[in-house]
């Protein structure tokens, strides 16, 4: 059996909420893994920024590797989300996330690409640990069971005004240069190399 | 060129927010003496591909917003090599403690806030 890929993106997850929320699991991922920080200040709408991800246009424009062999998880390149499991915008957070990760177990695919978008929301810290949370018990169930993994965040933290340019990036295989950040542009390639 | 032109302006309002609104200034080799010369601060070492240089950043900004009588300030380490060389630190994120211009204790790596906390109380 092929061994199991998972690229899970998650919206507005950022480093600066790692000490605030109770996140065993994240942080425990975090200290035990190659990591980094991804660098984007210039594309922070959740549609655009996942059709630079994914190289969509109109159509996924994926490299031949992974896209016979590929699951596709509630990808924000259009409302409702595209994928084996698709969300409108205004899907109670509860539910996407239970249901991402229900359709991530199920998946028997070599790779899996998958997005939470509860995240990307201008909400205060209280509402946003409570997601953190969620995510993290989820994150256990499933983390396992895939050989490598990549979890990252496009963007950091959504705030009403702004949104801050520094994403996660959690691997399980290490990058040639630690000391440079991750383009958005670069991480399908990345996710396709593993 | 619009994009650039848009990069600029920016980068000066991000200049000018940090001026007028924020805490934490930006620190360089150029104004580090005297931003540390006098009364208690506290520089944060740190670079944009350091991750946990993001899990703390957070942490000063809410000891800034605490501490009004402390003065805190980030310095980008790859941009500002001399002063890495000049305090030793060979690890980020790093935090120094200065008092009237003399440093008087450094922290290294992810520190709970209570930590850094406690080390700007002693030095108060």
């Amino acid at each position: 059996m092929a061994a199991l890929k998972l690229l899970l993106g998650i919206n507005g997850l950022s480093y600066g909420y790692f000490m605030r929320c109770n996140i065993p699991v994240i942080v425990n991922l975090f200290n035990t893994h190659p990591r980094g920080v991804v660098y984007n200040d210039d594309c922070h709408n959740m549609q655009n920024v996942w059709k630079r991800i994914m190289h969509y246009n109109n159509n996924f424009e994926l490299p031949g590797k992974i896209k016979d062999n590929l699951s596709i998880i509630n990808i924000p390149v259009n409302i409702p989300t595209v994928g084996i499991y698709s969300s409108s915008i205004n899907t109670d957070y509860t539910n996407e996330v239970r249901s991402v990760f229900d359709a991530i177990k199920n998946t028997d695919s070599e790779y899996t690409i998958a997005s939470i978008n509860s995240l990307n929301i201008p909400g205060g810290a209280d509402i946003k640990c409570n997601i953190y949370s969620l995510i993290d018990n989820y994150l256990y169930e499933i983390i396992n069971s895939f050989n490598d993994f990549i979890i990252f965040s496009p963007y950091g933290d959504v705030k009403p005004n702004d949104v801050e340019p520094y994403g996660v990036y959690i691997s399980t295989r290490p990058r040639p240069n630690p000391h440079k950040t991750i383009k958005i542009d670069e991480i399908l390639e990345i996710f396709s190399n593993m | 060129m619009d994009s650039d032109l848009e990069k600029i302006k920016k980068a000066k309002l991000n200049e000018i927010m940090n001026e007028l609104g924020n805490r934490v200034k930006v620190i360089k080799e150029s104004n580090f003496g005297s931003f540390v010369s006098e009364g208690v601060s506290v520089i944060d070492f740190w670079a944009v591909w350091c991750a946990p240089c993001h899990i703390l950043s957070p942490l000063i900004e809410d000891l800034a917003d605490k501490y009004k009588n402390v003065k805190f300030g980030k310095v980008n380490g790859d941009e500002n090599m001399r002063l890495l060389y000049e305090y030793n630190i060979t690890g980020l994120p790093t935090i120094l403690f200065f008092k009237n211009g003399i440093l008087a204790d450094r922290s290294v790596g992810v520190v709970p806030e209570s930590v850094l906390e406690e080390k700007i109380k002693w030095l108060l």
